[in-house]
């Protein structure tokens, strides 16, 4: 599977968010999508996934225009995680997941065997099989955010864009969501997510692409992102690059002066430095 | 809990068929069973075939079709706006029907039967059209979308009984069809109305499988492959026809659209496709009990049927409300 934007604009409430972004997706790529907030990732998400309609340009998968394709065909291929996702709380976990093959069967046929085997096996890869039987309003936010991950996995795509899939998620899991994601890609699915964890982005993607004020600032490997005066432009805030104790780069927020604690300096005369002089 | 649905299906059909058979042996004369039978199969014009054939197997299929009609009005309401409060009556559907109905009624007091039943069709695809204006404009609010029909509801009920007590007449009629009853309801009731209604059961449960993706959220719906703006409209216009349908049988029926979708659903889970036509068939029950109950108290006198699914669906309704807090 391809995908390609091709000078994609889309607007958000009337306000032009996205401006000419062009790329080509390639199956089994892990793909970053960065930027500050208001940046226009989440606005490009949906135009991937056709949940919008582009002012301008259009978004090919494998060379068919997904807006002009069958909802229902294109979801068979192409899988969204929404960030904010409130229905179905009266539903089980498994109940949930299980309507992510809602594509493959329609309103009509009933489930067949492999429509359970594909959920059992989405639930297990979202690490949701211990809450399969549990309602979805009974669960904690990352608990939540596991079970929308096996509806998006039931789908068996080979597209997945995800809004933000860590939010929510505590260290461990969100450590295991990036091996799963890099899992799937492993197998040749394309994963594209925004991320607002920079660490995460850049440490687990093969790709990262930046956005700034709608525009596509930066597409290209992590390794050449983490460029301090780069990321100054597209955060608008200082940043340096550590090396991490695994010899990895790191991007953090660097120190203005303002935030420096006052350095302590021997000499100084201090109402104890004075004390301590005249002995 | 779910997960039966084979048997949780028979014990309804089965519960029907008792009510059923009651329905046709009770009432201001009792009839044994022999003679139900006698009454029901030799088209004789022995007394008991007049009873039966005339009167209460009428009746019955009115009290069946007008409490599945109005049940899963309720499923459809509440999975369109997606809230589980949601109700006909409560979100001005129902009203909105008896207002047109009724007014019909009282400035064309020749009218047909078939125009009546034509003209509470109207009224509740209006209503429901009303919902679905409000319901794609507010940013999946239900508040707000509550308080528009709470308040649509009381201004609608406000005009129909200016309306009934400005025509000075048929106070009893009048009566019975604010409260929601089957006095005097009879085949031309069942012929005008049912078609609407068996249309649009069908029509329901084909939308069932779309409802079902419909509940986890518009851009969820899309992203599997459902048009949302498209499901609810056609949830919310057949929950007007099925709705309008019920009116024409039974006046002005509240509750029961509330509490079956969530019997239905305690007891088999939460696919629509089952869902759906199990709600059917609670409306039934409740509705042909409710008109039993409401035929029986005072005998040989009666009480509007709604007095009773109101009784029972009242307390309910707070127990849902206490539950989900």
């Amino acid at each position: 599977m391809k995908l390609v934007a091709e000078s994609l604009s889309l607007s958000y409430h009337g306000r032009p968010v996205v401006e000419g972004a062009s790329f080509a997706l390639a199956a089994g790529e892990l793909v970053a999508i960065v930027g500050a907030n208001g940046s226009g990732k989440s606005t490009l998400l949906s135009g991937l996934a056709a949940l919008k309609t582009p002012d301008h340009g259009r978004v090919l998968l494998d060379g068919r225009d997904v807006r002009c394709m069958d909802r229902r065909d294109l979801a068979r291929h192409l899988a969204v995680l929404h960030q904010f996702a409130t229905g179905g709380l009266d539903l089980t976990v498994r109940d949930l997941a299980s309507r992510g093959r809602y594509p493959h069967r329609g309103p009509f046929h009933r489930e067949t065997a492999e429509d359970r085997l594909a959920v059992e096996r989405a639930l297990t890869l979202a690490n949701a099989s211990v809450l399969a039987d549990r309602k979805l309003g009974s669960l904690s936010g990352g608990e939540r955010q596991r079970a929308w991950i096996a509806l998006a996995l039931a789908q068996e795509p080979e597209v997945l864009v995800l809004d933000e899939p860590a939010a929510w998620l505590d260290l461990k899991h969100e450590s295991e969501l990036m091996h799963l994601l890099r899992q799937l890609c492993n197998r040749g699915v394309l994963v594209v997510a925004v991320m607002h964890e920079l660490l995460l982005a850049t440490r687990f993607a093969d790709r990262v692409i930046a956005l700034a004020g709608g525009r596509i600032v930066f597409d290209g490997r992590p390794a050449e992102f983490l460029d301090p005066a780069f990321l100054e432009r597209v955060f608008g805030v200082p940043m340096t690059i550590v090396r991490g104790p695994d010899g990895l780069p790191m991007p953090v927020m660097a120190t203005g002066p303002a935030c420096e604690a006052p350095a302590l300096d021997g000499e100084a005369a201090g109402p104890l430095g004075v004390a301590a002089s005249g002995l | 809990m779910p997960q039966r649905p084979l048997a949780v299906a028979s014990a309804a059909t089965g519960t029907l068929f008792l009510v059923a058979v009651a329905s046709l042996a009770l009432g201001a004369i009792n009839l044994s069973l022999g003679d139900v039978w006698q009454g029901l199969t030799s088209d004789s014009t022995a007394f008991s075939h007049t009873v039966v054939w005339e009167i209460r197997l009428p009746r019955l299929l009115d009290a069946m079709v007008a409490g599945a009609a109005l049940a899963v009005a309720g499923a459809l309401i509440q999975d369109a706006t997606r809230n589980p409060l949601a109700d006909p009556t409560l979100l001005g559907v129902t009203p909105a029907a008896g207002l047109v109905g009724a007014a019909v009624a009282v400035w064309y007091p020749d009218s047909p039967q078939w125009a009546l039943a034509l003209a509470s069709v109207a009224g509740g695809l209006a209503g429901a059209g009303i919902m679905l204006a409000a319901a794609s404009r507010g940013d999946d609010s239900p508040v707000q979308l509550v308080l528009v029909g709470v308040g649509l509801s009381a201004f609608l009920s406000a005009i129909i009984v200016a309306l009934l007590s400005s025509s000075r007449t048929f106070l009893q009629t009048s009566l019975g069809f604010l409260a929601g009853g089957l006095y005097g309801a009879e085949w031309k009731e069942l012929s005008t109305a049912a078609p609407y209604a068996i249309v649009a059961l069908g029509g329901a449960f084909v939308l069932a499988g779309r409802l079902n993706v419909l509940v986890l959220g518009d851009d969820v719906a899309r992203g599997l492959g459902v048009n949302p703006g498209r499901t609810r409209a056609a949830a919310l216009g057949l929950c007007g026809l099925l709705t309008g349908a019920a009116v024409a049988i039974a006046g002005l029926v509240s509750f029961v659209g509330l509490v079956c979708p969530h019997i239905a659903r305690f007891l088999g889970g939460n696919d629509n496709r089952l869902v759906i036509p199990l709600t059917g068939l609670l409306g039934a029950v409740l509705v042909a009990s409710a008109d039993l109950v409401a035929r029986l108290v005072i005998r040989p006198s009666e009480i509007p049927m709604g007095i009773c699914t109101a009784i029972i669906g009242a307390p309910f309704l707070v127990y849902l409300v206490r539950r989900r807090a």
